[in-house]
């Protein structure tokens, strides 16, 4: 079995939600993603790149009504770095809950 | 949160996990159809039974083309598709909807010699259409279901 992985491109806040937020989708079209992220365009277009060059995001546009729509979604390597990097700060966390068990009970 | 593994913390790691529940909730939340989705598909629906039962089956088109923008106009107001199959129960209700949906013309076409056409197909579409809507109540509440379990996680 892989362990998990702790991935730094997934865990900057902005990139970390915008995985969080497109893990249970299909895909999400960009205006829902700046809307729930509360940023810029330039700024989620920035991180949506560096998910993209990290092969974990891909963008798809299409014309709905003579309007061009971009969405992005989750590739299955990002899907699969994503549920590693979660595995991996539930692991973190858990070990830190116990080494702070074991300072209070003098162990340390 | 920062990029460097070393310099994690409790609440660091706590916050980001947080924050990963708050997101994929948010993305459950928008995929979710609104009730008066459920209960414009279900009129629909009883309605193709209703006018097959009627025998004005030249208007199926006209209902089609409806349900088509209906649901095009759901899917483009969320902005998201959601990535879930039909839970199973859905799935055996889908394959007895099909047959349901001929063997009420069946029916409603026998009996429209004792009740009268309007009387049976009017009958009919409402049998389908309290089908489709009690499917689709159930669907929002698996929803429901799964956006609780995000945040409860």
């Amino acid at each position: 079995m892989k362990m998990p992985l702790f991935d730094t491109v997934i865990h900057a806040p902005n990139r970390l939600q915008i995985c969080a937020f497109l893990s249970p989708l299909e895909e999400a079209e960009f205006q829902v993603l700046r809307e729930e992220l509360d940023v810029s365009d330039s700024v989620l277009s920035k991180h949506i790149k560096q998910l993209e060059e990290a092969g974990y995001v891909k963008q798809r546009k299409s014309k709905v009504n003579g309007r061009q729509r971009t969405f992005a979604y989750l590739t299955e390597k990002g899907r699969k770095a994503f549920e590693n990097h979660v595995e991996e700060l539930k692991r973190l966390l858990v070990s830190d809950k116990k080494a702070q068990k074991l300072t209070n009970t003098g162990w340390r | 949160m920062t990029d460097n593994k070393d310099r994690n913390e409790p609440g660091d790691v706590q916050g980001a996990l947080d924050s990963i529940q708050e997101m994929k909730r948010a993305a459950l939340w928008r995929a979710m159809p609104p009730r008066w989705f459920g209960a414009i598909i279900a009129l629909l629906a009883g309605a193709l039974v209703a006018l097959s039962v009627a025998g004005l089956r030249e208007y199926h088109v006209y209902i089609i083309i409806l349900m088509a923008l209906v649901l095009l106009y759901q899917s483009q107001k969320t902005g998201v598709s959601v990535r879930q199959f039909p839970s199973k129960l859905t799935g055996i209700a889908l394959i007895i909807l099909i047959p349901l949906f001929f063997l009420l013309i069946v029916v409603a076409q026998t009996l429209s010699d004792r009740l009268g056409y309007v009387w049976a197909s009017l009958s009919a579409g409402v049998v389908l259409a309290i089908a489709v809507y009690t499917l689709s109540v159930f669907e929002r509440r698996r929803h429901l279901t799964r956006v609780g379990a995000e945040k409860g996680e």
